[in-house]
C-alpha cells in the first residue's frame, strides 16, 4: 500500500513539477531579483558604484512627494474603475440576461473595447477629445455647444479621462463574465420569487447577487491587479500628467527605470506596487479561499 | 593574332576596371546609427551614398522622436549592446555615459590619418559646442553639429499695429507686451510647458538664471540646491502668468513642435523659441509669416540675459564593432563641406562650424532678413550670449531639472503655488543628490 501511494506521490510530482519550474522561473525569480536589487544601489551611469544599501531606497521612497502623489493616483485609478466596472457590468449583464429590446447585438459589441490593444485605444481616445478637431468638439457642434474643452490640460479633468478610459476598457469584460454567471442561475428560483410578490430588482438584488458572490469577488481581484495594465493608454494620452494627475506607481517606476535608469529605485518602487496590490486583494482572495473550502 | 588580341583586351579589362575592383578602407562594413528625426538626420541620410562611395561603408540611419530615441540610447548604451555603432547625445548627456565608459574617446580616432583621411579642423568648430563633449580630462567623446540656442521670433507688423517699434527687452517687458497684443482668441505666444529638460526647462531656466535663481548654492563646490530661492519663484510665477494669461490652448502640455507651428501658422505675435526651428517656422510651403518676421535675443532678467546653449552629435558606441568606420563616418558629416551642403539640400542651419556660419551661400538661403533685422546675426549674437552651463554636466542633472519642470506645471494648472511647487522639488532634488552621494 506504501509502494502505490509513494508511486501515486512520484506521479503527481513529476505531472506538477514542469508548471512548477516554470512558475518559479517566470515570478518567483524575479520578484526575488527585484527585491534584491532594490536593497542595492544600481544606476549604470552613475559614479557610484553598485551596492548594498538595505532598506535605504525605502526610507526614500517615503520623502519622495512624487511617490506619494503616485500613490494617491494609483488609488484613485483603483478604486473608481473597478467599482464603476463592477457595477456597469453587473447592469448590463442583467440588461443582456433579460433580453431587453436592441440587446441582442450588443455581446458582439462588447467584446470590441476588450480586443483593441491598448495603445490604439489611446489613440482613439485621444483623436476622440483633442480639443478643435477631436469627436467631443463635433458632437458638441452637433448640438450647437462649443465644445473647445481640453480635457488633458487640468490634472482633474485628465484624471478623470483616464478613469473613463480604464471603464470603458474593463466593463465589457466584466458584463460576460457576470452574464455567464447569471445564465447558470435557476430560472425556477426568479420564478417563485415573482409569486411570493418580489419585483424585478427584488429579485435580482435578493437572488443574482448573493449566488453571483463568489464570482464577483474573483471578479474584482482580477480587475484590481489589471486596473493599472492601461499604463499604455497613460503613456499615449497623458504621459502621467499634467503635473503628475494621472501618474501611478507603476508609471513613475517606469520613469524611474527607463528615463533616469535608477534601476534600484525603479525596482523598489515595484516592489511596493506589489505589497500594496497584495494587500489590496488579500480581503478578496481569503474570502474565495475560505468560500472554496 | 588572336593571342595577341586576347592580350590586349585583358590588359583594357585590367586596366579599366581595376580600381573599381580595389578594396576600398571599408568595404563589406555596415555602420548603424540610432539618430533622432530631424533635418539633419533625415540629409544626412540621403548624402550617405556619398561616403559609401569614398570608403565602402554602408550607412543606416534608424530614425526616432526626440523622447524615444534618448530612452533607446540610453538602453543601447547601458546594456553594452553593439547594435548600433553611432548615436545620438546632447552635450549634458556625455556626463551621464563616460563614467560608465559608454561612450569611445575620439582623439585617438581623430589623429590617425589611416582612419580618418581629411584632418577634421576641430579648431573649425564653435568652441563651446565641441566643449561640451569633452570630460573633464579634455577628451572628445562626439562631435557636433548642432548648436542649439533660442531667439525671440516676432511679427513686427502686429507689434507695430500695437504700437511697438521694437521687441521686448526683458520678460517683464514681454508680459506688458502681450497685454497689448493678446486678445479674446487671439494669443500673444506660444510656450513650452511640457515637464522636461528639454522642453519647459529649455524655456525657464533662462528666466530663472535672469531672476538671479540656480540650480545649486554653489555648483559644483556646495550641491545644496537653490530651485525655491526668492529669484526662482519670481521667475516661475512670471512664467506661468505668461502660459496661462497669453499662452495658446493647450499650453501647459505643448512641446517646441506646438510652438513652432503656432507661429508657423502666424497664430501668436511672438515666441523665445529654439533658433534651429527657423528653417520649420519660415518653410516655404507651410509658412504664414514669410516676410514678416523679425529676430532679437531672447530677453533679460533683472539679473542680466542667460540664453540657453547646448549641442548635440553623434558618438561612437563603446561596444561597437566598427570604431573606426564610424570615426570616419563622423569626421565626414561634420565636416565643413558636408555641414554646409545639408544646410543648402534642407531647413538645418543650427551649424557648428565657423566657416559655414561665414559662407556667403548659407548666409543667402539662411539670413531671413526682412527688413527687421537679419537672422543669422541674431542667431550667432544668441550663441555668443549662450551660457554654457546652461544645463549642468553631471548624471542626475537631468532627473533633477525634470523635477523642477514637474514642479512648474504643478504650478502652472494651479495644484500649488509656485513656493510650494519648487519647495517640494527641492526636497525631492535633495533625495536624488543623497541617494548619488553627492550631499
Amino acid at each position: 500500500m506504501k509502494n502505490i501511494i509513494r508511486h501515486r506521490d512520484s506521479a503527481y510530482l513529476a505531472m506538477v513539477a514542469p508548471s512548477a519550474i516554470l512558475l518559479v522561473i517566470i515570478t518567483i525569480i524575479p520578484i526575488l531579483a527585484t527585491f534584491y536589487i532594490s536593497l542595492h544601489f544600481f544606476n549604470p551611469t552613475s559614479t557610484r558604484q553598485f551596492g548594498w544599501v538595505g532598506w535605504e531606497n525605502y526610507g526614500y521612497l517615503l520623502e519622495d512627494s512624487r511617490y506619494l502623489n503616485s500613490l494617491r493616483v494609483m488609488l484613485w485609478l483603483i478604486v473608481i474603475p473597478v467599482a464603476l466596472q463592477i457595477t456597469l457590468g453587473m447592469a448590463l449583464a442583467i440588461a443582456l440576461k433579460e433580453k431587453l429590446a436592441g440587446t441582442s447585438w450588443m455581446r458582439v459589441l462588447f467584446l470590441l473595447p476588450a480586443v483593441i490593444p491598448p495603445a490604439v485605444s489611446g489613440l482613439v481616445w485621444k483623436l476622440f477629445i483633442v480639443p478643435g478637431a477631436g469627436g467631443v468638439t463635433y458632437m458638441g457642434s452637433l448640438l450647437g455647444i462649443d465644445l473647445q474643452l481640453d480635457l488633458l490640460s487640468s490634472p482633474n479633468s485628465a484624471l478623470f479621462v483616464i478613469i473613463v478610459c480604464s471603464t470603458w476598457v474593463g466593463t465589457p469584460f466584466v458584463a460576460l463574465l457576470f452574464l455567464s454567471s447569471l445564465e447558470t442561475i435557476s430560472k425556477d428560483l426568479y420564478e417563485a420569487a415573482h409569486l411570493d410578490g418580489a419585483g424585478w430588482l427584488q429579485s435580482h438584488w435578493s437572488i443574482s447577487i448573493p449566488i453571483m458572490r463568489p464570482v464577483i469577488m474573483t471578479v474584482m481581484v482580477f480587475r484590481i491587479l489589471e486596473a493599472l495594465a492601461i499604463f499604455p493608454i497613460i503613456f499615449i494620452l497623458t504621459g502621467g500628467g499634467p503635473a503628475g494627475s494621472t501618474e501611478p506607481v507603476n508609471y513613475y517606476a517606469y520613469v524611474s527605470g527607463f528615463q533616469y535608469l535608477k534601476i534600484d529605485y525603479a525596482a523598489t518602487i515595484i516592489v511596493s506596487f506589489f505589497v500594496i496590490l497584495m494587500v489590496f486583494c488579500a480581503p478578496f482572495l481569503i474570502r474565495i479561499a475560505r468560500a472554496a473550502r | 593574332m588572336f593571342k595577341k588580341l586576347t592580350g590586349v583586351a585583358v590588359a583594357v579589362l585590367i586596366a579599366t576596371t581595376g580600381p573599381a575592383l580595389a578594396e576600398k578602407q571599408f568595404d563589406g562594413v555596415k555602420l548603424r546609427v540610432l539618430a533622432t528625426k530631424q533635418a539633419w538626420s533625415d540629409t544626412i541620410e540621403k548624402l550617405a551614398a556619398k561616403f559609401t562611395e569614398e570608403t565602402g561603408a554602408t550607412v543606416q540611419f534608424d530614425q526616432f522622436s526626440f523622447g524615444q530615441a534618448v530612452q533607446k540610447i540610453t538602453i543601447e548604451l547601458t546594456t553594452k549592446s553593439s547594435a548600433y555603432d553611432l548615436v545620438f547625445v546632447s552635450g549634458s548627456d556625455v556626463a551621464q555615459y563616460t563614467p560608465g565608459g559608454f561612450l569611445e574617446p575620439l582623439s585617438a580616432h581623430l589623429g590617425n590619418r589611416d582612419i580618418v583621411k581629411n584632418d577634421p579642423n576641430l579648431a573649425d568648430f564653435i568652441p563651446a559646442t565641441l566643449r561640451l563633449f569633452q570630460d573633464s580630462d579634455g577628451e572628445q567623446y562626439a562631435l557636433p553639429h548642432f548648436a542649439a540656442t533660442q531667439i525671440m521670433f516676432y511679427n513686427a507688423d502686429k507689434l507695430k499695429a500695437a504700437g511697438f517699434d521694437k521687441p521686448p527687452a526683458t520678460w517683464a517687458e514681454l508680459y506688458d507686451y502681450c497685454g497689448k497684443l493678446a486678445s479674446p482668441g487671439n494669443p500673444c505666444t506660444a510656450m513650452r510647458g511640457k515637464p522636461s529638460v528639454s522642453e519647459n526647462m529649455w524655456y525657464y531656466s533662462q528666466m530663472m538664471y535672469g531672476y538671479g535663481g540656480r540650480f545649486f548654492k554653489d555648483y559644483p563646490n556646495d550641491m545644496t540646491p537653490t530651485v525655491n530661492s526668492a529669484g526662482a519663484v519670481e521667475a516661475a510665477e512670471l512664467y506661468a502668468k505668461l502660459l496661462n494669461d497669453f499662452g495658446i490652448p493647450g499650453s501647459v502640455s505643448a512641446g517646441f513642435d506646438e510652438v513652432t507651428v503656432a507661429m508657423q501658422q502666424d497664430n501668436v505675435s511672438l515666441v523665445v523659441e529654439g533658433a534651429p526651428l527657423a528653417g520649420r517656422i519660415l518653410d516655404a510651403k507651410l509658412s504664414k509669416v514669410i516676410g514678416k518676421l523679425g529676430f532679437a535675443l531672447p530677453p533679460a532678467g533683472p539679473k542680466g540675459r542667460f540664453a540657453p546653449f547646448a549641442a548635440q552629435g553623434y558618438a561612437i558606441n563603446a561596444a561597437s564593432k566598427n570604431k573606426e568606420a564610424a570615426a570616419a563616418f563622423l569626421a565626414w558629416s561634420t565636416s565643413s563641406e558636408t555641414m554646409k551642403q545639408v544646410t543648402l539640400d534642407s531647413s538645418f542651419l543650427a551649424v557648428t562650424r565657423k566657416s559655414v556660419w561665414d559662407d556667403a551661400e548659407f548666409r543667402k538661403k539662411h539670413d531671413y532678413n526682412y527688413g527687421h533685422g537679419s537672422f543669422a546675426a541674431a542667431y550667432e549674437g544668441t550663441l555668443q550670449a549662450g551660457v554654457e552651463w546652461y544645463r549642468l554636466p553631471f548624471p542626475e542633472f537631468k532627473a533633477i531639472a525634470d523635477r523642477v519642470g514637474l514642479a512648474l506645471q504643478e504650478h502652472v494648472v494651479g495644484s500649488k503655488t509656485a513656493q510650494q511647487a519648487l519647495d517640494d522639488a527641492n526636497k525631492d532634488i535633495i533625495t536624488i543628490l543623497k541617494r548619488a552621494s553627492r550631499l
